[in-house]
């Protein structure tokens, strides 16, 4: 059983290398799902960064890296933060979703995860 | 093409790579470089060549007008009048951008390891000819959801994205460094209108 979500606990992300750009920020690609589901993200819940991290980019292609928003960053983007654990797989899964049930954040609310995003490696 | 262009190099923050890699697309285009940078000696020396021919005297790649130098050119040729010869063209950029959508084209199914589609052959055709015709290059990226972000970027924290749809809709928006936003109204079906956008972003009158 996982705690509840602190300000300051990090939500991480896998990156692509087209979503990062060459000064090192984030693109808003990178938030932006595939369908109507929320961004997928990875809790650090009570792991070390360097646990959790290697735990999501094993997953991932080579050369996938990882990024992180805060819970409190996600607050004050008005979002929603939405543990969705993925049985046997990823107990520490979760989503970012709207704060407006069965709508998608708006152009703007992806833009400004990515500004609060930062790559951790 | 006059056989006596000049280089002006806007962006002075760019690597030396970039820049040489400038220089290169330019002698493709069958330009010969005098001037190379903004310091005082050279603007003089740019100046003087400008001065001495009156037709299609330089090229200017640049996706920003904020160089320091640049005035005193602009008192011998207007800048739109020099864009008016050969177009705002940053070969760098549009060079790579075309080498960037080539490789959106190799992405396939799950590409994001998160059950993204590729992004559709039609859309990317579509973006080949919008990347020709754009005064300034964008950063493009593809998103998960089988769209493509043209995203401008200025000094002062301004911000302009573009997002391409295979449907023919384009999700657009201002965001200020301030804060302040704008929804924009674009579509395919006028190209230059994305060309006024983006133009009136980097002058300063978009909001």
């Amino acid at each position: 059983m996982m705690g509840p979500f602190v300000d300051d606990e990090k939500l991480l992300r896998a990156l692509w290398s087209f979503w990062i750009k060459p000064d090192g920020t984030i693109k808003s690609a990178a938030f932006k799902p595939r369908g109507r589901e929320g961004i997928s993200t990875d809790r650090i819940a009570n792991r070390s960064l360097n646990e959790a991290i290697s735990f999501l980019l094993q997953r991932m292609s080579p050369g996938s890296r990882a990024g992180s928003i805060t819970v409190k960053d996600c607050n004050n983007v008005g979002v929603q933060i939405v543990p969705s654990p993925r049985e046997n797989i990823n107990p520490f899964h979760t989503e970012i979703y709207s704060s407006f049930p069965d709508t998608p954040l708006d152009s703007i609310q992806y833009k400004k995860l990515a500004l609060l995003a930062v790559v951790e490696q | 093409m006059s056989d006596s262009s000049i280089f002006l190099d806007t962006q002075p923050r760019r690597s030396q790579s970039q820049r040489i890699q400038t220089f290169n697309n330019i002698k493709l285009v069958g330009a010969t470089i005098f001037a190379i940078s903004f310091c005082t000696t050279s603007n003089i020396y740019a100046n003087s060549l400008i001065s001495q021919n009156s037709q299609k005297p330089a090229i200017i790649i640049s996706d920003s007008y904020g160089g320091s130098g640049l005035s005193s050119l602009e008192s011998a040729y207007n800048v739109s009048t020099l864009q008016s010869w050969y177009g705002c063209t940053d070969m760098n950029n549009k060079n790579d951008n075309m080498s960037i959508l080539n490789s959106f084209l190799s992405l396939k199914e799950n590409w994001d390891f998160n059950g993204a589609p590729p992004i559709p052959i039609s859309l990317v055709s579509r973006m080949y000819a919008l990347i020709n015709i754009l005064h300034h290059q964008p950063e493009l990226s593809p998103t998960a959801r089988s769209s493509i972000q043209f995203e401008y970027d200025k000094d002062n924290g301004d911000y302009l994205e573009f997002e391409m749809f295979e449907s023919g809709k384009i999700a657009a928006f201002f965001l200020g460094a301030g804060g302040n936003s704008k929804i924009l109204d674009v579509s395919y079906d006028n190209p230059q209108k994305i060309n006024e956008v983006v133009d009136s972003f980097y002058d300063g009158t978009l909001c």
